[in-house]
């Protein structure tokens, strides 16, 4: 196997190949930075370009493009408060905050430095697996993600400490945005009132740009001003600090890492339940909650690190069985197909030269991206100091049009204007946004997984518990009830014996 | 300005002014004839987002289609997803009928949507049919080490209890397959169905969630050849799979009627010519070199039809799918 | 402004408005067959539950009270809203709808342009040639990456041969 990673890696060492990964990270960064665009587009776009290529070739430029977007998505998320790609809302969380005070040069930094240290640890994951994928993939079945769905929601649920009732308001409104459409198990349309374009439900890219980008921008217009509060505040110079900072805090970036490396190879879950879980584990085992949402800087770092650990194994179902596990995996598919490398449970034994190049390739563009983020940071971040009037106007566009492009329906816009009004209106009133993406995300899925597993086991609920994975996860999600409850038993024991002292 | 989703791409408004003029005037219920067709981009719609088996298909073809039209012109994708493959029926229908937009169709999605009750708001059999990329036959599959070994074990076991399937969502062509399949071969079967596509349901029956299901050859090969999955039937009339049975052993010739096309259709009333120009082509470019190494690969089954062969195969498989109306569920 | 409870009658209106809807979710619920409506039936139910309580935590009662320490504590240091930004934020929203709406409509290439133009004239007061700059400038680089370089055919607007 050692002689397939060194024949993998030498083969990306030519020109033609650096090159295309090259091209491909510019385009990825550009992508990933632009709200609605994303890797999944630019690969899409890019689909024909790659005839006549050579596979590897190919498979460079597309690695490029997917390693990279992830940090123009971190970029846009902070500056903008506008996340290029779903999984980005995460990081707007604290990033945004940060810019506001001036520290958007940190938090791009730790952004950077959390990006290409998840990718790294992802890889590795990755290469540790792929021996045991295809077993890994068959344990998982439907009450196995219905359990891991159910886990997701009450994770977020508790991290929004403090604000309980209206998280869980808000959750169940994603849910609710999430029942629109054609119910797979049934082939009934739910709540779609005869308009074509919600059969497929709420577009998930549309809504997350509404709920956060348009937003803000409609925040910043009634407050005049510009992004960072006090110009004389803004530190574009304090990029290394940011990346001491993701070292200061490598438990964080471990967790964050682990997260988005298991939750990214599960099928249907992706980055953004990756880089929000991995947030809200954050949160909950943080010992100041309240500064979450504020600008905390691991509240940059944990989602970060976890988007690109899951570049890596999301690549686990895609290569093991040829299951594209996100949209931007099944236009990856799309590419290899039209390269001769057919996906597959072949896929590893007839091209792995070919594969572990790919995976050489993310690795590098992952890590070059990030420096390249880096260097753009200082001039990147004069954005914050330019007066709304220009910015939201803009950004607006930006947004809009962007939101069309995701895949080129208009009403999308409508969504992202809907979307964006209620977003607003959350922050207005406070109530968090967090357990609404969670939701619109799992929403469909736990509906399906469950009666699915029904289906499956003849009518018993005995299923949850019989088979060995989906027992340790009713045990996971046991704890992740009781959690709130063991912590209010410590604190006030704490308080007890401190009271005693 | 046309009447068109706009294209703004190469235009060459000398030659094209007078066609549109032209159709402006008579209308769009009326063939249009232009002169020098093509001579702009060809829009290439698929239903369904970039990266599935259809998208797949055209994409292989886009530069093979190019250079078998007169003049070369660009075929450029457009995935237009949603409503299972009805939003891109819709869009066809109503493009102008000039040649510049055609699309690949889940047919058998759609004829089984109207069976269902439904509608995609027009007739099937008024789009212009201009060829067709793929005819895929159904393979019943269980898991290596099933107790079943052949349809015989299925149908003994399924008086006792039903055989589970395991289906992606019931509008899907591999959703009535499965309903007719198991019908006709007597088998009492459960069908679990919103799987996310063929690779979740194979892995259902290898996992041993489900005992079985049915999905095309092409779908399964990979799964086969790796001992994921075991072929115990084929719908063909003789079985390509050594070992498995097939509609002839099994006394069932009907079982062969089942089968997956992928056809071609541009917006009704296409002129003649131009109709006989893109369906040439069509099959021009399906026996390219580099789409004959693609279909090998990966098993795709290409089979280029006329104009007149795909316009009957369409009413063929309405008419063959009526008859099972009382099987589907009614939407 | 009415008090009900002790409390401005617009402090339930958020809340309130989110019982509304999830009693209106139910009620469309009720068309689909009993395996469709069972998740929203739970979710319908729960969320009226939950927005009920959230009504009750904003009275001035002793319940309600209670009710908030318990689960909604971060609320008890809310400030009350400022009412004059809120004409000015019904505004820019009023405004934006026009602008998302105008994109449907008539279409990018010229929606976009005049939105920006007007936004950077009017609202952000700068002379008509800097609008007219920054708008070719901001336009004209949306353009050049949506068309030009991602090769999409910007939306021509409904009125103009655009579909949906």
């Amino acid at each position: 196997m050692l002689e397939a990673w060194l024949a993998g890696f030498e083969s990306l060492l030519h020109f033609q190949e650096l090159a295309f990964l090259t091209i491909g990270m510019a385009i990825g960064l550009i992508a990933g930075a632009v709200p609605g665009l994303g890797p999944t587009t630019a690969l899409a776009l890019l689909v024909p370009l790659t005839y006549g290529m050579p596979a590897v070739s190919a498979l460079a430029l597309s690695a490029g493009v997917m390693g990279a977007a992830p940090m123009g998505g971190s970029i846009s998320a902070i500056l903008l408060n506008a996340p290029g790609a779903a999984p980005n809302a995460a990081t707007c969380i604290d990033g945004y905050p940060l810019a506001q005070q001036g520290k958007a040069g940190i938090a791009i930094g730790a952004a950077a430095s959390a990006n290409s240290i998840g990718g790294i640890i992802g890889t590795v994951s990755l290469l540790l697996v792929l021996p045991i994928a295809k077993s890994l993939v068959l344990l998982f079945g439907p009450p196995e993600f219905f359990l891991l769905s159910i886990l997701g929601l009450v994770v977020v649920a508790n991290a929004s400490r403090g604000k309980m009732l209206r998280g869980l308001v808000a959750g169940l409104f994603g849910l609710m945005v999430a029942s629109i459409g054609y119910n797979k198990v049934t082939g009934d349309v739910r709540f779609t009132f005869g308009i074509d374009y919600l059969w497929d439900g709420i577009h998930l890219v549309p809504a997350l740009i509404g709920l956060f980008a348009v937003a803000e921008m409609i925040n910043l217009w009634t407050k005049v001003g510009a992004i960072a509060k006090d110009a004389r505040n803004v530190r574009i110079n304090r990029m290394l600090s940011g990346l001491f900072e993701t070292f200061r805090h490598w438990p964080t970036v471990l967790r964050g890492s682990l997260i988005g490396t298991v939750v990214g190879a599960i099928p249907g879950a992706g980055g953004v339940v990756a880089a929000f879980l991995s947030y809200s584990m954050t949160v909950q085992v943080s010992k100041e909650p309240e500064t979450f949402g504020k600008g905390n800087i691991q509240g940059v770092i944990a989602p970060e690190a976890a988007i690109n650990a899951k570049d890596s194994s999301t690549l686990i179902p895609t290569l093991a069985f040829g299951i594209p596990g996100s949209a931007e995996m099944a236009v990856f598919l799309g590419i290899l197909v039209l390269h001769g490398l057919q996906p597959g449970p072949l896929l590893l034994i007839q091209n792995q030269t070919q594969i572990y190049a790919l995976i050489w390739a993310l690795t590098g563009a992952c890590i070059l991206a990030s420096c390249i983020g880096l260097v753009l940071a200082r001039p990147l971040s004069l954005v914050t100091l330019l007066p709304s009037t220009i910015l939201v106007p803009s950004v607006l566009t930006i947004a809009l049009v962007g939101s069309w492009a995701v895949d080129q329906t208009i009403e999308n816009v409508l969504v992202t204007l809907a979307f964006g009004i209620i977003g607003h209106l959350m922050t207005r009133l406070d109530y968090p946004r967090l357990p609404i993406v969670i939701s619109l995300v799992l929403g469909s899925g736990i509906e399906r997984d469950f009666f699915q597993s029904l289906l499956i086991s003849n009518g018993s609920w005995g299923i949850f518990v019989e088979r060995p994975v989906s027992l340790a996860l009713t045990l996971l999600l046991m704890l992740a009830l009781a959690a709130p409850a063991i912590r209010w038993l410590i604190k006030s024991r704490a308080r007890r014996s401190g009271a005693a002292a | 300005m046309g009447r068109q989703r706009a294209l703004i791409g190469r235009r060459h408004f000398i030659t094209s002014a007078a066609a549109l003029g032209a159709s402006s005037l008579l209308g769009s219920g009326v063939p249009v004839f232009a002169a020098g067709y093509p001579d702009r981009d060809i829009s290439f719609i698929v239903p369904y987002p970039p990266g599935g088996a259809y998208d797949q298909y055209v994409r292989i073809l886009l530069q093979p289609l190019s250079q078998a039209l007169p003049s070369h012109v660009t075929v450029v994708p457009n995935n237009v997803a949603g409503a299972g493959g009805a939003r891109a029926a819709n869009v066809l229908y109503r493009s102008k009928p000039d040649g510049y937009t055609i699309s690949v169709l889940n047919a058998m999605g759609l004829i089984l949507l109207k069976l269902k009750g439904g509608t995609i708001g027009f007739d099937l059999n008024d789009l212009t049919w201009v060829g067709n990329l793929a005819r895929d036959e159904y393979a019943l599959v269980v898991a290596p080490n099933s107790k079943y070994k052949s349809v015989e074990d299925l149908q003994k076991a399924s008086l006792t209890s039903p055989i589970k399937f395991s289906a992606p969502g019931p509008g899907t062509a591999s959703y009535a397959a499965i309903l007719i399949g198991t019908h006709l071969l007597d088998i009492r079967a459960q069908l679990i169905t919103g799987f996310r596509g063929a690779s979740d349901s194979m892995l259902a029956v290898t996992r041993g969630d489900v005992d079985a299901t049915i999905l095309t050859l092409p779908a399964v090969r990979q799964m086969t050849q790796g001992n994921f999955l075991r072929v115990v039937a084929t719908f063909q009339e003789h079985s390509t799979i050594p070992g498995a049975e097939d509609a002839t052993s099994l006394k069932v010739p009907e079982l062969a009627e089942i089968i997956e096309i992928r056809p071609v259709a541009a917006p009704p009333h296409v002129a003649p010519e131009i109709v006989a120009t893109l369906s040439t082509a069509l099959t021009k470019a399906m026996k390219d070199p580099m789409v004959l190494a693609w279909a090998k690969t990966t098993g795709a089954s290409l089979d280029p039809m006329t104009s007149e062969e795909t316009t009957k195969i369409i009413r063929d498989q309405s008419s063959f799918m009526a008859r099972w109306k009382a099987l589907l569920p009614h939407g | 402004m009415y008090r009900i409870l002790g409390v401005p009658a617009s402090r339930y209106a958020p809340p309130a408005v989110l019982c509304l809807l999830a009693a209106g979710y139910l009620f469309a619920s009720r068309q689909y067959d009993e395996q469709s409506r069972l998740m929203p039936m739970l979710i319908g139910r729960a969320m009226f539950v939950l927005a009920a309580i959230d009504v009750l935590s904003r009275s001035d009662t002793s319940v309600g009270r209670a009710l908030l320490r318990w689960l909604n504590p971060a609320a008890l240091s809310e400030q009350p809203q400022q009412d004059a930004d809120a004409r000015k934020e019904l505004g820019y929203i009023l405004w934006i709808i026009a602008f998302a709406l105008a994109i449907m409509w008539i279409g990018m290439y010229v929606a976009v342009p005049a939105f920006l133009f007007l936004s950077f004239s009017l609202i952000g007061r700068r002379s008509l040639l800097q609008s007219l700059a920054l708008s070719a400038g901001v336009g004209g680089a949306i353009w050049a990456l949506f068309s030009l370089l991602l090769r999409l055919h910007l939306f021509p607007g409904l009125a103009f041969g655009g579909m949906l």
